[in-house]
């Protein structure tokens, strides 16, 4: 009996403790600010934090924590930040689409075109861009590169065209490429010869991986496809990257059913489609090609480094490659002067040093602690007589050249932050708009198309010996051939005769 | 004879201890693992507590853990009053009515769990009532109470129904028939259908996703984000769950192991 009373009191403790989030109570000028982000994209405080230290800052707290004390102190009105996370852009859309509310979300750039066009932004204030407001951190610090960037992009609202600027601010950033292993024999020469379409080579059949998601493969198969068209452009012409742009942005149909003979070929030839082994897969030598984000790259070549002692490096082919960026928009009804206040926050130099540390990608925002901070990760030591003059004044703005050790021409840096000459030829690739469906209905066959012959003749068989076996076993004992004889100098007698 | 006997009790062994090999592979290989100091399983480290290490000291992921935990027991108590009370209204009420019942009762069972997640969600934003625990709560027992009646319903079934009647002509109230007589003879099926929806409830992950408060995670929902856009953080999140996993294999194995003994114990005494 008194058993039952503690589980019964136990169990109503219970119901109340998880009950009471629901009825967190704020004061009522306390200020809610919803982000909605990728998992583990922000600096989340602790041992693991570039802030922390083990006396000055033993518990480094998270970037939310201090965005909350330091909007209070600049604004003097407290405010609470809900900040939750997603895993992929259409988990973020969903979320949107079925009324949950948000005031600041990171998509990536496809998804902000989506998001645009079906008109569910809000373009960023006035206030945001006035450069003489020195809490105006973001237009302040975001790299020239990246800013050019956006003015240039132009996306449809509604029935008008608008560039990204104005409703887009960027977080962080990147291009696509491929890991590879350098012990390989000739593999840095195959992929110069190559580019691309070192994928569907047979020397490197079931050696390499891609992404498992359209849009990336889509890109490798138009780089594939258009191949001799795009290194034929002039590279020192003006508009180079613009016409690499437009060739990369091809939906047509003639163009999506050429890509899909491509990328058949390809999926025969590598060793899978991909969403997080193949990281793991490089590290440990299954395969020695695989494509990657620039910051998942980096984060793949520390791996190595630290796991299996063993050096990868990053190419980024001379066709093209992908630029990509997750960005910081307002949906319509945000709370538009906080969630601009936590832009300019995130793009506080220091602040952005802090997120690029945890995450390892590369922050948008240009100032002068970032630039100190990449010379302190990656210039080459006094000693080391092989170090090149590595210029990055096209992101950091004039006289930025660090002094790298010549390896990573081809490692972490080179991820990070390609050179001008390379970041000419990567494009961004626009929302699909009305060709969605036909790319998607391209994906979803690539994927199908997955059995061999042999494998449906298995299948074949298999389910014949089945419907068979059923059938023997219900219909076998009428059928003489099935009977069991009876034995020499016996009679079968059937059962009516019996009675 | 007796050769032949051996051979294929000695077959019988192999071919179970193959598929008990074969199921459970996977996660003795975590369990190895959880003792090397690496984030990449097949690459070899050294031996440490790495991962138990940041298992138990990181409050985000014990955070999550309770959440889920929580979450899988009350979502599997309330489902299993309310399938215990499903399967009895089901077994008492007229044969027609009882065919219609029992079928409308497991649609969740059959329905892809996708949709039974996305027509929630709608609902639930139709009707105004947004995301919070009690909907994530609603999503959770819906997915668990059908399981819950179909567990119930077979001891149901078994029961000697004229004790119940007889301890009505005894004077007892229904009331009290229904816990001391009925409820007895089925607690079996009853404690069965918890079991099974505590597990259901905690490796759910398309429900969760579309029911839970935006700022609330369970190791499920955890994990699918984190693997999804991967960095040197969650990496080592996710090996710590490996930790997690061998510990939970163990106590489970354990519970498995004592309730088999003290069980074999209990038949001998019969004897």
């Amino acid at each position: 009996m008194k058993g039952k009373k503690i589980a019964c009191v136990t169990a109503s403790l219970l119901l109340l403790s998880s009950l009471a989030p629901l009825s967190g109570c704020g004061s009522e000028e306390e200020i809610l600010l919803r982000v909605y982000s990728w998992e583990e994209y922000i600096d989340e405080g602790g041992e693991d934090s570039y802030s922390y230290d083990p006396v000055e800052n033993p518990d480094a707290p998270s970037m939310i924590e201090d965005f909350e004390a330091w909007y209070e102190a600049t604004y003097e009105t407290p405010i609470r930040v809900e900040y939750s996370t997603f895993g992929t852009n259409e988990d973020l859309y969903n979320q949107l689409k079925l009324g949950n509310k948000y005031d600041l979300v990171c998509p990536s750039e496809y998804m902000i075109m989506k998001l645009a066009a079906e008109g569910m932004l809000q373009p960023l204030s006035e206030e945001f861009f006035d450069e003489n407001n020195e809490l105006n951190y973001y237009v302040n610090n975001v790299s020239p590169f990246i800013a050019d960037v956006f003015e240039n992009g132009s996306m449809t609202v509604g029935e008008e065209t608008h560039s990204w600027s104005e409703y887009a601010a960027g977080y962080m950033w990147g291009t696509t490429g491929l890991i590879y292993n350098p012990q390989i024999d000739g593999i840095a020469d195959d992929l110069d010869e190559y580019g691309w379409s070192i994928l569907l080579q047979n020397k490197y059949k079931k050696q390499a991986t891609t992404k498992d998601n359209v849009r990336d493969t889509y890109f490798v198969g138009l780089a594939i496809l258009f191949r001799d068209e795009l290194m034929n452009l002039d590279r020192n012409a003006p508009d180079y990257n613009e016409k690499v742009t437009e060739i990369m942005n091809r939906t047509d149909e003639k163009t999506v059913s050429a890509v899909y003979e491509i990328l058949l070929d390809m999926k025969r030839n590598i060793f899978g489609f991909e969403t997080d082994t193949g990281k793991s897969d490089m590290v440990k030598g299954t395969i020695c090609l695989n494509f990657a984000w620039a910051g998942d790259a980096v984060y793949a070549m520390d791996l190595a480094e630290e796991e299996n002692d063993m050096k990868l490096n990053f190419y980024i082919p001379k066709e093209s490659a992908n630029l990509y960026f997750d960005g910081w928009v307002m949906p319509k009804g945000a709370n538009t002067q906080a969630a601009e206040a936590f832009i300019n926050f995130m793009s506080i130099p220091e602040n952005a040093v802090r997120n690029m540390d945890f995450i390892g990608y590369s922050s948008v925002i240009a100032g002068e602690e970032v630039f100190d901070y990449v010379v302190e990760t990656y210039s080459a030591e006094d000693s080391d007589e092989t170090a090149v003059e590595y210029d990055l004044s096209y992101f950091f703005g004039e006289g930025a050249v660090i002094n790298a050790p010549s390896e990573q021409l081809n490692r972490q840096l080179y991820a990070q932050y390609p050179p001008q000459e390379t970041m000419k030829r990567c494009a961004v690739m626009d929302y699909y708009g009305e060709d969605d469906a036909r790319i998607n209905e391209l994906w979803t066959h690539i994927k199908g198309e997955s059995l061999d012959a042999w494998a449906i003749i298995v299948i074949c068989v298999t389910v014949i010996a089945i419907v068979g076996g059923v059938l023997l076993m219900k219909f076998g004992g009428k059928i003489d051939f099935f009977r069991k004889k009876p034995k020499k100098g016996y009679e079968l007698v059937k059962q009516e005769n019996i009675r | 004879m007796n050769k032949k006997a051996l051979a294929i009790k000695c077959l019988k062994a192999f071919f179970i201890g193959l598929i008990l090999l074969l199921l459970y592979a996977p996660i003795l290989l975590l369990a190895v693992y959880s003792f090397v100091d690496t984030d990449t399983i097949g690459m070899w480290g050294e031996f440490s507590f790495t991962h138990y290490i940041k298992l138990l000291g990181d409050s985000v992921i014990l955070k999550m853990i309770s959440n889920t935990l929580l979450l899988a027991f009350l979502a599997a108590l309330l489902s299993t009053v309310l399938g215990t009370m499903g399967a009895l209204g089901i077994y008492y009420s007229k044969r027609r009515t009882k065919a219609a019942l029992s079928g409308a009762s497991q649609i969740p069972i059959i329905n892809a769990e996708i949709v039974t997640a996305l027509a929630l969600a709608i609902t639930f934003v139709v009707i105004g009532l947004g995301k919070s625990y009690f909907t994530l709560l609603i999503g959770h027992m819906i997915i668990c109470t059908p399981f819950v009646v179909l567990s119930v319903m077979p001891k149901l079934k078994q029961m000697d129904n004229s004790l119940y009647e007889a301890a009505l002509d005894l004077g007892a109230s229904p009331f009290k028939a229904l816990f001391g007589v009925v409820l007895p003879q089925i607690i079996p099926g009853v404690i069965s259908g918890f079991m099974l929806a505590i597990t259901l409830s905690l490796d759910d992950y398309i429900v969760t996703s579309y029911t839970k408060p935006s700022t609330f995670n369970t190791i499920s929902t955890y994990v699918y984000n984190a693997t999804m856009k991967g960095n040197a953080h969650t990496a080592e999140v996710l090996s710590s769950f490996w930790a997690l996993t061998t510990i939970l294999f163990i106590v489970i194995l354990g519970v498995t192991l004592a309730a088999n003994l003290t069980g074999g114990k209990k038949k001998e005494r019969t004897k």
